[in-house]
Order: structure tokens, then sequence, then C-alpha cells
């Protein structure tokens, strides 16, 4: 004998007991990725160790417009390619302030060349476990790369030039379009770099959940 | 041309099988051209030019050229003549679209752009890609953007030719050529009926679901500011696309993880379209159709490929509900299955298990059917079950019964309904209610000459192409088709080699049509002599009549009558057991078909097998370890009066809204009310579920594995692609759960063991298996143990005595007479953006942005008449109660005719006017037998169809892409003469 009806008494959501059981959540979680976050970890001290962090974090959930001041800074500056992609991929995990970032150029270039000069070594890189989608082996030798590319940061920097920008290099398009077989192979140093900025540009992400 | 021949390709010398493309020979030799604007849904455009190839010495396109005996083809010639051909080309696209990989939301691993810069290795481009100058195009559903678009013409051809919808162009006159609607007008003021072809076949991200954007990639989601500079450093930093290439493929490799694919079956109509659906989380990016979905290929409606936001709607049930007085509350699962144990073996105990009654769903899987009658007759012990097929698809399920003895589709959309010389359909509102299906019929008429006779009341759109248009007086259909059948015979025009050979009855068929005259005719249906010759003419000219037929016939006092009439003119003009040729009853709902197909009704098994048949119910005893009523048990509508009659007290429903969907609802809601207990089980909170004891939150298809059955028979497996949102469960769990509350020790891990256990007790689906069933495999009924399906259903012999189809007399049951008072017919039905009641479409905010409401279809003499215009609120009173709702005035209806759509849940419910008057052979309401008085009640108002709705539009019908005014373009020249031209120089 029921009359309709549309009412609805939700659930008193107890917000402790919510809390804890996200807590209870996280803990699990952590303790399913013990390792990968020990690794994260050693890597971010590195990132600390040259202040990357703090830039980072400073820039985290700034606005848009920052965004696009920078990008378009970086847009103009006379970096070359390779710092470039570097900056694109951090800058759009954050908001980065050039002002603090310029110091910061010459010494990602080092580490970037010293991730050129990296040969395949059958190295795999624990953490690479942090990125289960990266399955394919360049990329975890990119991953490698990264730790040369935060090792590099440490170098000394004085009386480096600049690279060719890829422009200049690649100028002769008629040779480019008949003869050329495809530049770059997959496994030329330069894919590191760009494989190794991409994964570089997941250690934010770990943090940043939308 | 004799088959095989020989052909040089690359200097050597290579025989040719069969008739066919050199780009489709050069495919199965691995060595395809680039060929960007070639789709194998679409065929040949010609506009791209990059899969040029040389043959006998002159370039040609690959995709349009056939091949011939002892051509000379070369795919790479020492001087690079094609490559330089092909690289003008692609130099071409490029022009027209920038690569920013990296930052695009297309660069999932399938951007043929992208992937053909790759593979022709190509490094830079000499004609810089500039803008057309025209801004993004954007609804709520896709997007196209000019400046990415290579004017290929996918888009152009699958909205004109393969959606029929007629409304997108290439405006090839413009100064900087693009894609536009209608009269290039915006996308919501055109006649887009967003269907999502255009967005699918696209090889780029210039035409795309919006789904897609912001959300796709790593880098894509950035503020529309940052976005220009954003690309401008990309390309600066990756100036050699092979670079550029290298970074995007990583991030798309990245993107793998979290994007996942996973595919489905489309949750709305019979027809049966299944895909993949991109998620990311819960969010839903994209419906992706692919070549290889038997039923639809790469064809969606507004439904499938867009209507799924219903999935993460707040208003989904989340947790059970129990009753306490005037008033639910929340609660655990525990909570509910201890007092559904508790009722259910009380009532069992006291009143005996017949004074339980189950509904099943035709939304729901095949494996929920077959668990909620086994529930109800192996656990409970009561054939007290049925489905809401009841509804709509009973009546011609018996008319096939009756004549053909298999209740399903004759034959295949693809293979039998696009192929058939002639197409009749009868009561059927194909392109809104199975539009994928009526796309291809609308695409064999435009573009293969098939002929389209539709007999409807309403103007719809299918009757508006049809070469012949015939509106029979309501309900009056088996008359004419009788007429028509007599007619043929009086011609001698009968099949009769086929009638010997395979019909029964004959002589006493050929002797019940004596009053069937077409004077008669006339006098009863309202259509002339020569409409009804004309029909008889066309059906024997033609080598194969496919005749389909929906709600319009089966919706009648008799339904199952006028079913019949239909099967018996296939039979008479010999138009079964031939491919293109057949009946087809369209099933409504996803699972119609499969509802029924796995028990969930009163006298029969899954496979359609007699409870009363003893060996039948043996098996059944032995498997389920139970002995079995051999009684029939009451039907959807039986139970409802058994209810008021206080015989049925407790009703466990799942997955429909009864309660709305029912005719004659307030009868049925005053049923519900007398219940002792009742369980309903849906997603959302329902007009039924106001009435239920206990309310189960269950899962739709996305977050569930099963099958379903489409209307052409068609097993088809959906993935689990979302987890159970909130405390939900899939329906096969809950009622796994209830059944094992009454101690049924039910062990089911997975869908595919109830599909195993199913297909071993029913010989009709023996070798129906998952593993069959592996992602797009699929499966027609019957199939045979070692998995041989069924496509055309009747081959050789009949599933009837003597393998014999039989005819089967019938008469003429005319509609009920509401009387002079009620001056209007109602006619009633779907409208293609929303399903059925709308609980899940109108969750989607874009479809609900175009089609807000239900409204009111009036004709333009009658708005006249009774001063109605656009907007204009009506009051409707049959005798069964009223309705409420808002006017647009049409020229789809004519005289005193009414259409109004089923599609709200609110007070313009139709059921509030219908009778519980119904087909005299399967109690399905006749829900088309409705007339009206109607009052204004408010004669200005605002109007309840948005002037965005595509029924608006303008649409412009032309074949293909007209790439010949593109050829014609002063600044156009065929590449391979350019490289003609520079080699003469040298
Ligand atoms: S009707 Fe609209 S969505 Fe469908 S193909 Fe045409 S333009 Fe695209
Ligand atoms: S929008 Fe149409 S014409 Fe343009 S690239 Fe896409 S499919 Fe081709
Ligand atoms: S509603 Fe029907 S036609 Fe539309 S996508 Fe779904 S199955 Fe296909
Ligand atoms: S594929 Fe042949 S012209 Fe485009």
């Amino acid at each position: 004998m029921a009359k309709s009806t549309k009412v609805i008494h939700k659930m008193e959501n107890d917000p402790n007991a919510r809390h804890e059981q996200e807590i209870k959540e996280l803990e699990q979680q952590l303790l399913a990725h013990k390792e990968s976050l020990n690794e994260l970890l050693s890597i971010l001290d590195k990132l600390n160790d040259q202040e990357i962090l703090n830039i980072l974090n400073a820039g985290l959930g700034q606005s848009d417009q920052i965004t696009q001041r920078i990008i378009t800074a970086v847009k103009d500056t006379d970096a070359s390619k390779s710092i470039k992609n570097m900056l694109l991929i951090f800058q759009l995990l954050a908001a980065l302030d050039m002002e603090q970032l310029e110091p910061l150029i010459i010494k990602f270039k080092k580490g970037v060349e010293k991730a050129g000069k990296y040969e395949h070594g059958g190295e795999r890189g624990g953490y690479a476990s942090l990125l289960s989608a990266l399955k394919d082996p360049e990329v975890i030798e990119g991953t490698n790369i990264m730790l040369r590319i935060v090792q590099g940061l440490g170098t000394n920097v004085s009386g480096e030039k600049k690279t060719e920008s890829q422009l200049e290099q690649y100028a002769d398009r008629e040779r480019q379009l008949q003869k050329e077989e495809r530049r770059v192979s997959r496994t030329s140093p330069k894919w590191y770099i760009f494989i190794g900025g991409a994964v570089v540009a997941l250690v934010p992400f770990m943090f940043k959940k939308k | 041309m004799s088959m095989p021949f020989d052909i040089m390709l690359n200097g050597k010398i290579q025989r040719v099988e069969e008739q066919e493309t050199i780009r489709g020979y050069l495919e199965k030799q691995n060595i395809e051209p680039p060929s960007l604007c070639y789709h194998p849904s679409l065929g040949a455009l010609e506009t791209c030019d990059t899969c040029i190839v040389k043959v006998n010495g002159e370039f040609e396109r690959a995709c349009s050229t056939q091949l011939k005996p002892g051509d000379v083809i070369e795919t790479e010639t020492m001087d690079d003549e094609v490559h330089e051909a092909q690289l003008i080309a692609m130099d071409r696209v490029l022009g027209n679209h920038e690569l920013y990989c990296t930052v695009c939301d297309f660069n999932n691993g399938n951007c043929e752009i992208h992937n053909t810069v790759k593979e022709m290795k190509i490094e830079h481009q000499e004609t810089p890609h500039t803008s057309k100058d025209s801004g993004v195009q954007w609804n709520a559903f896709y997007r196209y953007d000019p400046d990415q678009c290579i004017l290929c013409g996918r888009c152009v051809e699958a909205c004109q030719d393969l959606q029929v919808n007629e409304t997108l162009l290439i405006d090839w006159n413009l100064e900087r050529p693009r894609v536009i609607w209608d009269n290039d007008t915006t996308i919501d003021e055109s006649s887009c009926v967003n269907c999502g072809h255009c967005a699918t076949v696209c090889p780029c991200n210039a035409m795309m679901e919006v789904g897609m954007e912001g959300e796709a990639g790593f880098l894509t989601n950035m503020a529309k500011e940052t976005f220009r500079p954003m690309v401008d450093v990309t390309k600066e930093v990756e100036t050699g696309y092979g670079s550029l290439m290298t970074v995007s493929d990583v991030e798309a490799q990245m993107r793998e993880e979290r994007i996942e694919k996973t595919k489905t079956v489309c949750t709305y109509c019979g027809v049966g379209c299944s895909f993949d659906i991109w998620t990311k989380d819960r969010e839903i990016l994209k419906i992706e159709p692919s070549v290889d979905a038997p039923a639809n290929g790469v064809s969606t409606c507004v439904k499938g490929k867009f209507g799924w936001d219903f999935v993460n709607s707040e208003e989904r049930l989340t947790k059970p509900l129990i009753r306490e007085g005037d008033a639910f509350r929340e609660t655990e699962w525990e909570e509910v299955l201890d007092l559904i144990e508790g009722k259910f073996k009380e009532k069992m105990a006291q009143q005996g298990s017949d004074a339980l009654g189950f509904i099943s769903s035709s939304k729901c899987t095949n494996e929920e059917s077959y668990l909620m009658q086994k529930l109800a007759r192996g656990v409970i012990g009561t054939n007290n079950i049925d489905n809401c097929s009841r509804y709509c698809q009973s009546p011609a399920t018996m008319g096939l019964w009756r004549t053909v003895g298999y209740g399903g589709d004759s034959g295949s959309i693809n293979d039998d309904i696009a192929q058939a010389e002639l197409i009749i359909t009868v009561g059927s509102n194909t392109a809104e209610s199975h539009p994928v299906l009526a796309t291809r019929v609308k695409r064999a008429q435009k573009l293969h000459g098939q002929k389209v006779i539709v007999a409807d009341l309403r103007k719809h759109e299918l009757a508006d192409r049809a070469d012949l248009f015939v509106q029979p007086a309501p309900g009056s259909d088996l008359v004419w088709l009788s007429a028509v059948t007599k007619y043929i015979i009086d011609q001698g025009w009968q099949d009769d080699d086929f009638l010997e050979q395979h019909v029964n009855d004959v002589e006493a068929y050929m002797e019940s049509l004596d009053k069937y005259t077409l004077a008669y005719a006339e006098e009863v249906t309202g259509m002339t002599r020569d409409e009804l010759i004309e029909i008889a003419t066309s059906i024997h000219e033609a080598k194969t009549t496919s005749i389909l037929w929906a709600m319009g016939v089966t919706q009648h006092g008799g339904g199952s009558d006028t079913s019949t009439a239909i099967s018996n003119l296939l039979l008479i003009t010999g138009n079964y057991m031939k491919q293109g040729a057949g009946a087809y009853p369209l099933r409504g709902h996803n699972n119609v078909q499969g509802a029924s197909d796995f028990g969930s009704m009163p006298d029969r098994f899954p496979g359609y097998q007699f409870v009363t048949d003893d060996e039948v119910r043996h098996r059944f005893e032995k498997s389920w370890d139970t002995e079995l009523s051999v009684e029939p048990g009451l039907n959807n509508h039986e139970m409802v009066d058994a209810i008021h009659e206080g015989k049925l007290e407790v009703l466990y429903l799942k997955g429909e809204d009864m309660g709305i969907v029912d005719s004659n609802i307030n009868y049925v809601q005053s049923a519900f009310e007398k219940l002792d207990f009742f369980v309903v089980q849906d997603i959302f909170f329902s007009k039924t579920c106001e009435y239920a004891d206990v309310v189960l939150p269950a899962s739709p298809s996305l977050e569930k594995d099963g099958t379903f059955v489409n209307t052409e028979r068609r097993f088809q497996r959906l993935y689990k692609a979302l987890n159970p949102l909130g405390e939900s469960k899939p329906d096969w769990q809950i009622i796994k759960e209830i059944a094992n509350r009454l101690d049924a020790e039910w062990h089911y891990d997975h869908p595919g063991e109830i599909m195993d256990e199913a297909a071993s007790l029913t010989p009709m689906f023996a070798g129906v298996s998952y593993d069959r069933l592996e992602g797009y495999d699929s499966l027609q009924w019957p199939v045979a143990a070692d998995g041989t399906d069924t496509p055309l259903l009747f081959e050789k012999e009949f599933p009837l005595p003597e393998g014999k189809a039989r005819l089967w007399p019938v008469e003429w049951t005319k509609p009920i007479d509401f009387g002079d008072e009620y001056d209007l017919h109602v006619n009633n039905g779907r409208i293609l953006e929303h399903f059925h009641e709308g609980n899940m479409t109108y969750k989607s905010e874009a479809i609900t942005g175009k089609t807000p409401g239900v409204f009111l279809e009036v004709s333009p003499e009658l708005a006249k008449e009774r001063g109605v215009e656009d907007g204009t609120k009506v009051r409707l009173l049959s005798p069964y109660g009223k309705v409420k709702v808002s006017c647009i005035v049409t020229d789809r209806v004519s005289g005193n005719q009414l259409y109004l759509p089923m599609n709200t849940a609110g007070e313009g419910a139709i059921n509030y006017l219908t009778s519980s008057h119904a087909d005299k052979d399967t109690d399905t309401p006749a829900y088309k037998e409705v007339s009206v008085k109607m009052e204004v009640l408010e004669p200005k108002g605002e109007s309840p169809l948005t002037k965005m709705n595509h029924r608006y539009g303008n649409p412009q019908p032309q074949i293909g892409v007209g790439v010949e005014k593109k050829w014609a373009r002063s600044d156009y020249v065929f590449p391979g003469d350019i490289v003609k031209g520079r080699r003469s120089y040298k």
C-alpha cells in the first residue's frame, strides 16, 4: 500500500568517517607504490637541490595569464631548441617566473648535453615503474637520460656557447625532400632529450591531481 | 572483365584475382600509397592527390583507378617521380593543416596526417601553412577548425551520402574553400542532426568531438591566449617534422595510459551500433565507431555518439533506498537484501510462488534477462516473468511465428535491407527511431536507385524522401496489405514455384482474401486505387522486397494480424529465402530481441522453448537442480490485473519505467499502490520508483560486461568501460545476490559463465560463447554448436512442420471508436534525439539544449482552425486521462492528426491518454489508438522547440564532394602534371 513519493532522505555522511576512509585509502596507495615513491623522492631531492622545486612550487596554480606571458617570453628568447623544449614542458605544468628561471637555462643545457652523451648501457631506471605506461624500452632509456639531466644541472657552466639552431642546420630544403632519409633516427641522442623532457614533465603531474 | 588477369607491378608480373582499384590491390601487397581522402566506408573522393602512382606511364590516382589487364603500375620510379608527385600533394595538405601534434587533442596514434607525414619521411614543407581566415565553428557536440581542414571532403561525403542528412558541403567557390553548413550558416542553425559521422571520419582534428577538446592530451588543456604562442614554440622547437613526430609520439603513448578505449554496444535503440568509447577516469572523451562494427560501421546517431552524460549524472541512484512511510531513506545493501529475503520468503510461504511477479527489461543484457527468469522460475517457482517488449514487439513476433516460425528479422541491415530493390516501411518512423538503419535505406535510395515506399500517418523524414508515400487511415494497414496481396494474386504475379516448394495452406489463404478488393481497401484505408496498384506493381517488378515495420503496426488491437498480413504478402511474392528480401520488424530498445530470446516470457524458456514442453522443462530442471512449474505465468498486463484482483502481491521490476511507459498509466499506477512489496531496480529514480518499497541502484551498460541482441538477431558483446558508480551494481550481480539470499547458491563470477549455461540449455544459441564474440565479432542466431551462425534466417527451410512456411488468414480488427467528441487522432512515437521517456537523454546538456522537451505537432490546417501557433499550450483529453503540452505547427502532420512524442515522464506523457485496450493476441497495448479532444489553454507562449533545432534547417543535397569544382579552379594543377613539366625541362 505505497503512495507515490519522491522524498528521499540521503544518508548522512559522517565527515570524520569519510576522512578516515580517505586516509586509509591514501595509506594503501602509498604502501602499494613504496618503491616508486622512494625513487621519486630521490629525484625530487635532486631537483630540490637545484631549487627547481621551489620555483615549480611557486608557480603551481598560477593563472593562465602568467603561463601566457612566459610562453611568449620563451618563444622570443634565442635559447636553443632543446632548452626551449625543456622549458615548454615545464612550462605547461607550472607557471614559471622567467627571471628566476634564467640562471637555470644554461644549466639545463649542460644537463641536456650530458644526456646527449649517454649511450645505451642496458641500464634500467627503477623509477620507470612510476610510469607504467611507458613500456617502450626507448622511453625507459629516456628516464635514465632524465637523471643525467638532473645531474647536469649541478655542473659549472661558464664559457658555454650557443648551439646551432635546427633551422640553420636544415636550411637546404631541396636536399631534404629528395635525398634525405629521415634525418633523425629513433636512436639518435636527441630523442632522449625529448623523451627525458616528457618524463620530467610527469613528475609534477604526480602531485598536481586534476 | 575476365578474371584473373596479369599486370606488371614495379617491374614484376603479378596475378590479379578480383576486380578492384589500384589502391585496393596495392594495399593487399602492403605497398599502399598515402591516401588521405580515402576512407573504406566512403570510397574514393579524389580530393587529396596523395595516392598518385604511375599507370601505363601516366600519373593516376590509385584510389579511383580500376585495375585493367596488362596495366603497368609503378609506385616507385628511378627518378622518384611518383614520390615527388605525392610530396606535392602532401605539401598542399600541409599548407592547410598546421602540425602542432604535441599540443593537439587528436594526437592519439591514429591521426592520418601525422602518420602520413611520418611514413613519407617529410621534414619540411614548401607551402607555409596559412589561415583560412574564417572562425572556428562550434556547437555543444563537435567543432570545426577551418585552419586545420585539409579539404579532403570525407565529412561531406559522410554527411551527404552515408548519413544522408545533406548538411555539409565544401564551398569550392570561396577564395579559400572550407566546409560549410547548409547555406553557410552556423552548425546550430543548420539542418545538422549531430550524428557525428563527420567528426568520426575526419582524418585529423579539423572536425572533432568537443569532448576531446583540452582533454585528450597532457599539454592540450590551456587557455586560448596561451595556445598560439605555445604552437609557435612547439614549432620552433621542433622544426624538423621528424623530431616533432617523435616528441608527439611519446606524448601520444603517454596518453594511452590514461585514456581507456573500450568496445561497447549502444544502449539506446535496436539497431545495435557498436563502437569504442574513450574514457579518462569517468570522463567520456568520445565515441569512436569502427569500420569493423557489423551493424553500423562508422555510423551512429546523436544518441549513440553523444548521449552518454547520463552515466555521470548527479541524479544516478548510488545507494539502495528503503521506504519508510511516505519517504525513502538511503541505506546499505545488507539491509535491503535482508528485507527482500524476508518478504519474498514470507510471501512464498503464505501465498505461494505465484503471488510474486518479475519484470525484466529490454535495456538489460541477455545474461540479466536469463538470470531474472531463472530467479523467477528456478528459485521462486513461478512463470510470472515478462519483459517490456510486450509493449511493442510481441505482435510482430507473433505474426512471424505463425507464418515463418522464427520471430526475428529475416536478414541483416547491410547485406539485405541496404541491398533490397524495394523497401516498404509500414508504421515506422525509421529515420528517427532507427536512425542508423535508416541511413542505409537513404543511401541505397540516393546512390543505388533503391525504391522506397512509405506507409505512415505522418510525413516524417523517410516519408518525405520516399518514391511513394501513402497515408492509410489509422489502424487500417491490414486491409491495404491484404488488398495488395489479393491484387497480386489476381494478376497472377504470385511466386508459384516458391509457394509450391516452401509454403503450406496456400489455397485456404487465397480464399480468405476474397473480401479484400481494391474498392474495399479504398473505402477503409482512404488510399486510392492507383496507390494500391502501384504498390503491387512495384513489388512485382522488384527482384527483392524487404518490408520494415514498427510500432505503427504492432501497437493496435490487431497488431499481430497486421504483422501476419505483412508476412503473408512476402510469402505470396516469394520474398523470403533470398538476399535483400524478407520481414524486418524493427526492434525498439537495444535489447528487445534479447530480452525475449533469453526467456523473460511467461510461457517460454530461453530460445522460445515452451515451459509446457516436458522434454525442455526436464532439461532445465536437471541443470538447475530443481522442479519447475509447468503452468505458463502472467504477462505484464495480466500481472497488473492480478494486482488489482489481489492475487499478485509482490513485484520485482528492473530497468523499466512501467509506471510511465505502459498504457493507461493511471490504472498501472494504482496497481502499484496496492502491492504488498515492490522492488524496483533502475539507474535513476524513475516514476515507477515512486511506488516502490525498495529501490535498488543498478549500473548502466557502460558499467558492466554482457551481450545484447540487436534487431538483426545479432549477438554483440559489451565490455565494462567504467566502474559502477557509487554503490550501484550490475543487474546480474544484484539478481545473483537476491537469489543467493533465497538459497540458490549461484556462483557466477562473470556474465560469460551465465552465457555458457544459457547456451548449453538452448539449442538456438548452442554455439554462442564469449570467445566467439571477442571485440567486434558477432553472431546472428540461430547459432549451431560449432559456431556457425545464420545471417540469412531462412535459407533452405522454415522451422515449421514439413520445413514449410504457412499462409495464415487474418481478419481486420477495427480500431476502437472514441466517439465523435474525441475528434483528433493522436499519433505518437519517438523523436530522433531523445530516447523513450527520456530519463537518459535529457541528462545530456547538449541534446537537451537543442530539444528541451516534449512538443505536440499540429497540422497547419488544424492550427488555423483552432487558433494554434508555435508555443500555444493545449490540453488533450481522452476518456482515460489528460495531458498538457505546447504545440508546434508543422506539415509533418496533416488534418486532424496530432503527433505527440513519447519522450517525457511529465504531464505531457502520452500514456495518460492511452487505454488498456490491447492487441488481442499478445496483449500489447494499442498505444496508437488514441483519440482526444483539444482545448487551448494559453494561446501564446514560447515555442517548445528552439529555432536551433535541426528541424528548422535547410539541407543542401548533392552527391559527393564536388571535386570536379576543385579541379576546375584556376589555382589547381594536378601534381602529376607539375612533375611531368619539371621533367621535361631537364
Ligand atoms: S548531420 Fe551534422 S553531425 Fe551528422 S554528418 Fe552531417 S554535419 Fe556532421
Ligand atoms: S573537416 Fe572534413 S574536409 Fe576538413 S579535414 Fe576533416 S573530413 Fe576533411
Ligand atoms: S540509438 Fe540506435 S541508431 Fe543511434 S547509435 Fe544507438 S543503436 Fe545506433
Ligand atoms: S586517396 Fe586518392 S585522391 Fe585522396
